[in-house]
């Protein structure tokens, strides 16, 4: 018994002395990094923190380590790396034990105007309750914008608009939250409220990518509004404003072509429609492009074409729905494999479910997509600099920590995407089969002879028709005094000349010919 | 689509007369050269017929513009595209600089430098000032007939031209190059008056006292420049790489008239004899 307890005061002994070298060490450890992180050395300080970090002397040296520690690799560029240990200083929240919250949380904010530390990141890094008189000034557009996404996503929008409405002015994220009260407004109905919002954010846009984005997303938002008020006009006017080499460019030519339709100015729509089915956009996904185009002529009583339409949808529909099917069965339960086929596709080095690329293109568009692409991207292109890092940062375990990290990271992108866009393609799948059924039906009707059925159910704008709005080719309006340049289609799609299409044909429904 | 060039021209019909067949000529040249130029009727002798309609092409500036017009809007076309102009001249001054050398001298070569200013009152019509001025470098024929065969021969040596000149562009077109990139051309017919200065030195001339005649006093003239009425008429085409710039390329015929006797040594006999001047001018042109 005496020996037994002999033996375990030496262990405790032994024990103390360990701790207390260990501790000792750390103290050295923090000191010296101060000194490195003093002296601009960053690559030096890192690794020093974080052994202090990891093996503290007290709670106190633990978390000036760590704001140190995620301050020299912020200071060296490693801004994910940096992102891990600010984000878990937030999440701590702001108590007087956690003094770095309000500096950790502003350099959040900067980090995700360089590097977008990505959405879900975001709003899971605001899921502490704080109270909002304590975030710091600097922090506040960062933090009140993402807790009204958090809303906004959840369908919350009083309480999102709320948030919105805190963002301050001087803030990087100012219009953003602009434009998502404009989207708030004109859910509730708003839409005086909401355009304005809108214009104003189309106003204040800067030049630079992000300006340009938002600048984009505001024409594309006040053109929706414009055709969800029956105003077409100011509506195609607005999309004209999409830019060619835009992402959007093609909804918006598809969006205006309803607009067209609805003001019964056929040869237009079928002239964006026709832009729409040129073979540079082979892999596009717009589907209802072909039953737009079959009701446009069935609206001029040209039933042959209608049939055409509906038959060419059918040809290239039907095997796309197989494959869609076939595609979505084997990644159900394996979002990472269903984002390595978008990437793949994106890549051009997939061989697989080749009717459904019109889908796998709509998916790899998608902004949970691209997202997900920015983090792979930045994570990757740390991951590559932290390889080339000096040994001391592998032996103090620092680099093991960041590469952990960075790779979880990674992987959630991945699978948290693959989810969404495996929900988005259950979407596509269910849209073209109701399209499919569509065909059935204009078939059907037509074949019965209740065309006039069938056009009563669209809501055509007849006065819209009467005023005889002018266009010349695609979205362009037609000015007085402009002069304009004319170009046959005979079959050869020219890229320039994509956008500017019209179609010059008459009404077949008897009567008096129009065009 | 990917093609390697593209052309596309409405009415290109002046080029695709010389080059039917060429892989230039787009199937709408060709349909237009086939509808108002070469009428399906005409089976036979199609090269007095376009002759013709290149007459009426300048006789007849408003009907065949109002042809033009019509055809150009494509209105038989099911599917066309119609857009604001890429490149507008209609009111816009147009300041050009080029150089031209003369191709139908046979013993001298004659380069000019020239400065034009053009007013586009609309997009067919424009009026141009030109002035060209320049030098001449004999050739090795000339030489070798002074040397081998003692033949002097009397040369026209264009010093400079000023002429006005109203242009009339009917026609206009595109090519896409390879890399995707559009090029937008013009073409035009230019039709005009002006004068045309001549240099003589009288070089063919022999002095005094090495003529047949000993007793002859007849002095060799001093050099001295003619003025000439001159008409002209051109065709080339404006390459506009953006919307101020243009490069264009000009044939030319410059037309006069000339008293042998003015560039004659003494004693020779007044005849009235023709000259074609005809110049290929290559240049720049800015839009104001």
């Amino acid at each position: 018994m005496k020996n037994f307890m002999i033996k375990n005061c030496y262990i405790a002994v032994l024990c103390c002395l360990i701790i207390c070298l260990l501790m000792e060490e750390a103290r050295a450890n923090y000191k010296e990094a101060q000194t490195a992180f003093r002296g601009r050395d960053y690559t030096k300080s890192a690794p020093l923190f974080f052994q202090a970090y990891a093996y503290p002397k007290d709670k106190a040296m633990r978390i000036k380590s760590e704001w140190g520690l995620a301050q020299s690799l912020q200071k060296m560029g490693f801004m994910y790396s940096a992102s891990k240990f600010y984000s878990v200083i937030v999440r701590r929240g702001p108590k007087a034990s956690n003094p770095y919250f309000r500096k950790a949380l502003e350099e959040l904010g900067r980090i995700n105007n360089t590097a977008s530390l990505g959405q879900s990141h975001v709003v899971q890094l605001f899921k502490t309750q704080v109270d909002p008189a304590r975030i710091p000034g600097p922090a506040r557009g960062f933090y009140f914008y993402y807790k009204g996404i958090e809303f906004f996503r959840n369908k919350k929008y009083a309480k999102a608009q709320d948030y919105f409405q805190r963002v301050p002015p001087s803030s990087n994220y100012h219009l953003k939250a602009m434009f998502h009260k404009g989207v708030i407004a004109n859910l509730a109905g708003r839409h005086s409220r909401a355009i304005s919002y809108f214009e104003r954010v189309r106003t204040l846009s800067r030049e630079g990518a992000e300006g340009d984005w938002l600048r984009e997303q505001a024409n594309l938002n006040i053109a929706r509004v414009h055709y969800e008020t029956r105003r077409y006009r100011e509506a195609i006017r607005y999309y004209a404003e999409i830019n060619r080499e835009s992402e959007n460019w093609l909804d918006a030519i598809f969006e205006a072509a309803w607009a067209f339709f609805l003001m019964q100015n056929h040869n237009s729509t079928l002239g964006n429609i026709h832009t729409l089915q040129s073979p540079f956009f082979e892999n596009r996904f717009f589907p209802e492009s072909y039953i737009l185009q079959a009701i446009t002529f069935l609206r001029l009583c040209r039933y042959d074409e209608v049939k055409k339409s509906l038959v060419k949808f059918k040809d290239r529909y039907r095997p796309v729905l197989k494959d869609v099917k076939s595609f979505l069965a084997a990644t159900k339960n394996n979002p990472k494999l269903l984002f390595q086929t978008v990437y793949d596709y994106r890549a051009g080095s997939l061989n697989k479910y080749r009717s459904a690329w019109a889908i796998l293109d709509a998916l790899s568009r998608t902004d949970s997509y691209l997202e997900a692409g920015r983090t792979i991207r930045f994570a990757d292109s740390e991951l590559a600099r932290l390889s080339r890092a000096p040994r001391k940062w592998r032996a103090s375990g620092l680099l093991d920590e960041l590469e952990t990290f960075l790779r979880k990271k990674k992987i959630a992108s991945r699978s948290g995407v693959g989810k969404r866009l495996f929900d988005y393609g259950k979407t596509y799948y269910t849209y073209l089969n109701e399209l499919s059924d569509q065909t059935k039906l204009i078939n059907a009707e037509m074949l019965l002879g209740k065309v006039d059925a069938l056009r009563s159910k669209l809501k055509l704008d007849n006065e819209g028709a009467k005023k005889s709005y002018n266009f010349i080719g695609g979205m362009k309006p037609l000015n007085v005094g402009q002069d304009l340049e004319y170009w046959p289609f005979e079959g050869e799609y020219w890229e320039d000349e994509l956008g500017g299409y019209v179609y010059n044909i008459d009404d077949k429904c008897g009567g008096a010919k129009k065009k | 689509m990917n093609k390697f060039t593209s052309f596309k021209s409405i009415m290109n019909f002046i080029f695709c007369i010389d080059t039917v067949k060429s892989h230039l000529c787009s199937r709408q040249s060709l349909w237009l050269v086939e509808k108002i130029c070469l009428p399906q009727r005409l089976t036979v002798n199609w090269e007095r017929w376009r002759l013709v309609c290149l007459i009426m092409l300048f006789l007849l500036p408003d009907f065949f513009s109002e042809k033009i017009a019509v055809g150009a809007r494509f209105d038989d076309y099911e599917i066309r595209v119609i857009r604001p102009r890429y490149f507008s001249k209609r009111k816009k001054f147009e300041l050009g600089l080029s150089g031209s050398v003369v191709t139908n001298q046979t013993f001298i070569y004659t380069y000019l430098g020239s400065l034009n200013v053009t007013y586009h009152f609309t997009e067919q019509f424009a009026l141009e000032l030109a002035g060209a001025y320049g030098f001449s470098i004999d050739k090795d024929d000339k030489r070798i007939l002074d040397d081998d065969f003692s033949i002097k021969t009397q040369i026209i040596r264009t010093q400079y031209l000023m002429e006005g000149s109203v242009l009339y562009t009917p026609i206009y077109g595109k090519y896409q190059l390879a890399s995707g990139r559009l090029i937008y051309f013009d073409t035009f017919f230019a039709l005009g008056a002006g004068i045309s200065g001549v240099d003589y030195n009288y070089e063919q001339c022999l002095p005094p006292e090495d003529q047949a005649n000993p007793d002859s006093t007849d002095e060799i003239p001093a050099p001295q420049v003619y003025q000439y009425p001159t008409i002209t008429f051109g065709v080339g085409q404006k390459y506009f790489i953006n919307k101020r710039d243009g490069i264009k390329w000009e044939v030319r015929d410059h037309y006069f008239t000339y008293d042998r006797q003015d560039g004659g040594c003494p004693g020779e006999p007044s005849e009235k004899n023709p000259q074609h001047n005809m110049t290929l001018q290559v240049g720049y042109s800015r839009f104001f």
